[in-house]
């Protein structure tokens, strides 16, 4: 149980004379007991921040403390971590009870001990009658339990976990997930996951620290990244199906300000919480998430009028996507049961409160455009 | 025209038993959707018709002719594969052009020519034909290839999962374009493997569904959604899960109930369940929920309710998965990720019977649905 802070840490590796800057002077502080997950595509980074910690991989510049000590110069061993890695890494010829023990036994405890401890973590991780089996004979869920009970067993101050699900399809994946989660609120152990699935750094964090090419994007709560993401491209890595992105400009028609989407020239009402945010003339990133657009009547005054593309029912909810040119599309999910066909027409009004706006050159957030809150 | 029929077809590898008597008539210019999870047999299925692999047991006919003596490329079906791999060093002109220059088809430069200009334009990619494959988006790659097995004139279209290496996020838009085309002008015959329920559900006019080699359901999505064969079917379509749950019917002065969590008679079973009910001779029966079935709130004043304690809670964006736990049983629930429920913070559930599935204890074949319900009936894709 411990606070893991990092500050100004960087990695530059040498590669054929070139220097590379995996990791840009990141900074971040996990309270004691926190579950943070590290966010990124592939190569952002994120790997490589939770080797450091881990003390796997060198750091080049900047500070990691754990409970306060600086360990930058500690080997794996001493930074009082606990490690669980995508492949499984558990030794084949032993029993899943000397897997769980191993480390236990390294550091000379009895054998009383080791088992009142290996049943505890087994009851937590419901392993308690794979306890004989070799590795071989269990399935991919249950490889990853054993290979978390191995990484928690020696009461770690904080538990590292690098894509512990990736290798599990779909249903296994969502159960792991949640016991994951429960497992979590069980041993209240600081913890840093390491994915690039957003809907599991959602689903199991308190707070999630996005990263891309080396630089952290934003640090906050699921909550606060999916309704404010500080920039384009979170905005655009977070929720699924993804945002709607697409680039518009102010300009006045009879009297009034709308958005005209370029490549389109189909334009909409600037609805009024943005009148005084938006410049006349200027150009912006226009997101909004497919959640957040409505179906509207004909007579719905400054509704996007277009046609329906194309309409897919997908059981528990529908999705209809909407051709604004020859690159780009907009989605609409409705639960509600009206359908469509392609050509119908069709109305739409973006919930104003949930509209974001970027800046098109740097993709920062516009100020001021902060909604009211409900 | 491009009719299919493939005729109790069986294939065994070793010891497994990849497809089991499996048999399914594929209209002219149908859409339809071979969906399982991993291992089902799809892919098996699909190399039969393509001619890469000889059933064991049944035939495969076109248009009424067996065809089970034909080489693969003496076949009239063309094969789209996972990830649309285009050649790199071919521009758009060149790699649809590509399949016409095989010793097969060897056709003159002009009815090649002719023959580009006529899928180019039915794509919408007339404009693209000099750009390579790099200079293309996502959406425009998956035209290219779909054009490259068009100038074949195939009989049959046979996609293996074509979408399933991208990202939840490209897959969304990818099926997106890809029901476009469908739309605008692909009315040649298809066969298309997936284990994405969405994109069967989306794409398919109508679904096979395959488990261990074996059809559960052949049905359009409506069908397959709403009146699932089997728990199998039921449970594969919908995320989160169809809760399922095993529960005892008990009789009651004449009145159906269901014993659910102990507590009969809070669990009347509809009347138009009750028919096929009452013809059901065992009492132990499962019962389908699917999450948004079950309400939920923190309190129950009246005590109408099942007590649960919340397991887990899983924001997801808008939406969030609430996991309760009732006694022994774990229920999916479908939440606003707006108000955070606080892990074994109390939970009340209420089951929606109008909605329920009623399933055979042993077989897992479907019993009753609760009802026909009108918005069901008028499933338009």
């Amino acid at each position: 149980m411990a606070e893991l802070t990092l500050k100004g840490v960087s990695k530059i590796y040498r590669k054929r004379n070139r220097e590379v800057q995996a990791v840009k002077a990141f900074n971040l502080s996990c309270r004691d007991g926190e579950f943070v997950a590290l966010l990124g595509p592939s190569g952002c980074g994120k790997s490589t921040t939770l080797r450091m910690i881990a003390g796997l991989e060198e750091i080049t510049s900047g500070e990691i403390r754990i409970g306060g000590k600086k360990v930058n110069d500690l080997p794996p061993k001493k930074r009082g971590i606990g490690l669980a890695f995508e492949n499984y890494a558990l030794y084949p010829p032993l029993s899943v009870y000397d897997n769980i023990a191993f480390n236990l036994r390294a550091q000379g405890k009895s054998e009383e001990e080791i088992r009142r401890e290996v049943d505890r973590i087994a009851a937590l991780l419901h392993i308690g009658d794979l306890l004989e089996k070799k590795p071989a004979a269990l399935s991919g869920g249950e490889k990853q339990r054993v290979n978390i009970a191995r990484a928690i067993i020696r009461r770690p101050a904080v538990l590292l976990l690098d894509e512990p699900l990736s290798h599990l399809d779909g249903r296994m994946r969502q159960r792991m997930r949640t016991e994951l989660k429960r497992l979590h609120n069980e041993i209240r152990c600081t913890t840093v996951i390491v994915t690039h699935d957003q809907s599991e750094a959602m689903a199991l964090a308190d707070r999630i620290a996005v990263m891309n090419e080396g630089e952290l994007q934003q640090f906050g709560t699921p909550f606060e990244i999916y309704r404010h993401p500080v920039n384009e491209f979170v905005a655009g890595f977070i929720g699924d199906p993804p945002m709607n992105l697409f680039a518009v400009q102010v300009v006045k028609e009879e009297e009034t300000p709308v958005f005209k989407i370029e490549g389109c020239g189909k334009s909409f009402a600037v609805p009024d919480r943005l009148r005084s945010v938006v410049k006349e003339g200027k150009r912006y990133r226009f997101g909004v998430r497919p959640t957040d657009v409505r179906v509207v009547a004909p007579e719905d005054g400054g509704a996007l009028a277009t046609r329906v593309t194309v309409f897919e029912n997908l059981g528990e909810e529908h999705r209809i996507h909407i051709r604004l040119d020859k690159n780009q599309m907009i989605s609409v999910v409705t639960d509600t049961d009206v359908r469509f066909q392609p050509g119908d027409s069709i109305f739409l009004r973006f919930d104003e409160e949930k509209i974001h706006l970027f800046d098109p050159a740097t993709g920062r957030r516009i100020q001021g455009q902060e909604a009211i809150p409900a | 025209m491009g009719k299919l029929w493939i005729r109790g077809v069986s294939k065994r590898f070793g010891r497994v038993l990849a497809l089991d008597e499996v048999d399914i008539r594929v209209n002219n210019q149908e859409f339809f959707v071979l969906f399982g999870p991993t291992g089902a047999g799809k892919t098996t299925l699909l190399n039969i018709v393509a001619g890469i692999h000889v059933p064991d047991q049944g035939q495969v006919y076109l248009n009424g002719r067996s065809i089970d003596h034909l080489e693969p490329n003496e076949r009239d079906v063309a094969m789209v594969f996972e990830n649309y791999a285009l050649y790199p060093h071919l521009n758009v002109f060149e790699n649809i052009a590509s399949p016409l220059f095989s010793p097969r088809y060897r056709k003159s430069n002009v009815e090649a020519k002719e023959e580009v200009l006529r899928v180019a334009r039915l794509l919408d990619i007339f404009s693209l034909l000099d750009r390579y494959p790099a200079e293309l988006s996502n959406g425009q790659r998956q035209r290219v290839a779909l054009g490259r097995a068009l100038v074949r004139r195939p009989e049959v279209f046979l996609m293996d999962e074509p979408l399933v290496h991208l990202d939840a996020k490209l897959r969304h838009q990818m099926r997106a374009e890809l029901k476009e085309i469908q739309n605008k002008s692909l009315d040649t015959t298809t066969i298309y493997v997936t284990h994405d329920y969405r994109e069967a559900l989306s794409l398919g006019d109508r679904i096979a569904v395959i488990n261990r080699g074996r059809i559960e359901q052949i049905g359009s999505p409506e069908e397959v959604y709403h009146r699932p064969a089997s728990e199998f079917v039921a449970r594969a379509f919908g995320d989160p899960e169809m809760n399922i749950l095993e529960a005892e019917l008990v009789e009651d002065a004449g009145r159906l109930h269901l014993n659910l969590f102990g507590k009969p008679g809070h669990f009347p079973v509809p009347d138009e369940v009750r028919k096929a009910m009452l013809k059901h001779s065992s009492s132990s029966v499962k019962v389908g929920f699917r999450p948004k079935h079950i309400r939920f709130y923190p309190e129950d004043p009246e005590g109408n309710h099942v007590a649960a304690r919340v397991y887990s809670f899983e924001p997801l964006g808008e939406t969030a998965v609430l996991i309760a736990e009732a006694g022994d049983r774990r229920i999916r629930l479908l939440a606003s990720s707006e108000h955070a429920w606080k892990i074994d913070q109390p939970v009340h559930l209420e089951f929606d019977m109008n909605r329920a599935l009623f399933f055979d204890a042993s077989s897992g074949k479907l019993l009753a649905p609760s009802g026909e319900r009108k918005e069901d009936v008028v499933w338009r894709n």
